[in-house]
């Protein structure tokens, strides 16, 4: 019970870490389209990480299911608003400045 | 309680409070907006913190997200003057980025005697909140009286109890609320329809590729809150909202939905819910029963039917709230404004 | 001395604040959205006061009166904010105004 216990508590820690570099990384980057991707690391990556750890600790098959289930539908929501935001800022930037960013 | 969930509850609090006073000090109502929604959504740990999950997902659907796009909504239309007629071009790349959604500047008082005066005065309030939550007796209000009702409300669930059945009166006046905010809406903004809003952005292909493989995913969901209010938390609120996001988001894909359906089917809808819990409320009072008072043993099965007609009538209502006002600027080419005085510039 | 402080006074003293601010806001914020935005921050806190009430002890589950009630007055209150929101575009298109001041 133990060496489950220890498996959930390593990938919070883990999906955490995530939370706090896409964090830091929203509040520190420079630009909207490098903020976008720390966003999305801690979207993608730091919530997977918490539900698989979470998944050592669930009594029923359902409830694991929709665990997974709240986590894909996190990820297509993210990646939409993320690309929905992204093609905004795209189309609002002046081409130059974007191809001076781009370089 | 422990020291860990006494830090955690602090923590969320003073969240709360910071996230208020940033919404409310900050200079562009753009910032306002999205403090605001992170304000509800933090709102929504609080109540989860407090064990009332129904309250959490009531928050976090109605509160942060319902009003948090109404609010962006409208700043679309504070963003841009109000001459946008047929003479100019409302579309202009500059003109969203203008100050006119800037206050002009910090709320501040004339004197300092009066801001001094206006602290103490709030200041003294928080106390009197506190010291009368402090005093008061300590029964556990209704619990009990609940409790020992709940077997024969139909239902698991208390709050759904409360709601639907032993207080299913306020439920259905809510709707009937919800109904008069929308006609009070129709009244505000004239007799505009729900057409659809020249978007100067389309959203692109992802948004309507991903709301084509949600939309029934998202009913479904729906229609399985509905079912746990039964035993869980969950009901017709949280239920109908879901059903408003479908339509919201299924309008900012850019596929058109409300000029679609036809208008006796849009009435039907709102009105559904009200005229539902009317219906069983009469056949009660038939019955020779108090207004709205169920018969114990079929309950849980009328409960379902009015918490599914109050659901189909508070998505219709919610998305016509969205549905209506977006389309409305997009009307000022119509006849019911065109000819009044313009008697201030904001541009100025 | 914290020991003793439970999680519902905790938030009921937040509710106290948040009220002020909710109220300092209607009345210090010119803009008609924020003033929106403040009569919906002082409802919520009012919620938060009944909520944290309802939470005080803890027998087979929390009193679901005032859950109830928070619950219906969550959907009225964005209702009226809603209805708020539609006066306020009325003004700003029939006026060019979003403020009550007279020299906006």
């Amino acid at each position: 019970m133990s060496f489950v216990n220890a498996f959930t508590i390593i990938f919070c820690l883990a999906g955490a870490v995530f939370f706090l570099a896409g964090t830091v990384g929203l509040l520190r980057f420079p630009d909207i389209f490098s903020r976008l991707h720390a966003l999305t690391k801690a979207d993608n990556l730091g919530l997977g990480l918490i539900v698989i750890g979470l998944l050592f600790q669930v009594d029923s098959f359902s409830t694991g299911l929709k665990m997974l289930f709240i986590w894909s539908l996190a990820l297509a929501a993210g990646s939409n608003a993320c690309y929905a935001i992204g093609r905004y800022a795209f189309l609002r930037t002046p081409r130059e400045k974007t191809r001076e960013a781009s370089e | 309680m422990t020291l860990l969930d006494q830090v955690f509850d602090i923590v969320v609090c003073l969240l709360l409070l910071v996230l208020a006073w940033r919404t409310l000090s900050a200079t562009h109502l753009y910032q306002s907006a999205i403090f605001f929604i992170a304000f509800g959504l933090t709102m929504a740990l609080a109540w989860v913190r407090l064990a009332a999950p129904d309250v959490a997902l009531a928050e976090a659907a109605i509160g942060a997200g319902l009003l948090g796009v109404l609010l962006v909504d409208s700043l679309r239309v504070f963003a841009r003057p109000p001459e946008t007629g047929r003479d100019s071009e409302p579309n202009k790349p500059e003109s969203r980025d203008n100050d006119v959604t800037t206050s002009r500047r910090r709320p501040q008082f004339n004197s300092a005697v009066a801001s001094v005066t206006a602290g103490a005065g709030c200041l003294f309030l928080a106390y009197v909140l506190v010291a009368a939550i402090h005093d008061l007796p300590d029964g556990g209000g209704l619990t009990a009286q609940a409790a020992e009702n709940l077997s024969r409300s139909g239902v698991e669930h208390p709050v759904t109890a409360v709601l639907l059945n032993f207080r299913g009166f306020d439920t259905w006046l809510e709707v009937g609320v919800l109904f008069l905010a929308m006609l009070g809406i129709f009244c505000a903004g004239g007799l505009v329809g729900f057409s659809e809003t020249e978007n100067p952005d389309p959203p692109g292909p992802l948004l309507s590729w991903l709301i084509r493989g949600l939309a029934p995913v998202m009913i479904l969901t729906a229609a399985y809150l509905l079912w746990l209010g039964k035993l869980a938390p969950g009901g017709a609120f949280q239920a109908g909202i879901l059903l408003a996001a479908v339509g919201i988001l299924l309008r900012l894909a850019g596929i058109p939905l409300m000029d679609r359906v036809p208008r006796t089917v849009i009435k039907l809808g709102l009105t559904f819910g009200f005229g539902t819990f009317l219906v069983f409320g009469i056949i009660a009072l038939l019955a020779d029963k108090a207004f709205l008072e169920y018969p114990s043993e079929w309950a849980g099965e009328v409960i379902l039917l009015v918490e599914a007609a109050a659901a189909i009538s508070i998505g219709f209502t919610a998305f016509a709230f969205f549905a209506y006002l977006n389309s409305r600027d997009q009307s000022t080419g119509n006849g019911d404004t065109a000819g009044q005085p313009r008697e201030t510039n904001p541009s100025q | 001395m914290i020991a003793e402080i439970e999680s519902h006074q905790i938030y009921a003293g937040t509710a106290g604040i948040l009220f002020c601010l909710g109220l300092a806001g209607l009345f210090m914020c010119g803009h008609f959205l924020k003033k929106i935005i403040a009569t919906k921050i002082l409802g919520t806190s009012v919620f938060l006061l009944l909520v944290s009430l309802a939470n005080r002890n803890q027998m087979e589950f929390a009193d679901p009166v005032p859950h109830a009630m928070v619950i219906t007055g969550i959907v009225v209150a964005v209702s009226a904010s809603a209805f708020a929101l539609a006066l306020a575009r009325r003004i700003w298109k029939e006026t060019g105004r979003s403020t009550f001041e007279d020299n906006p």
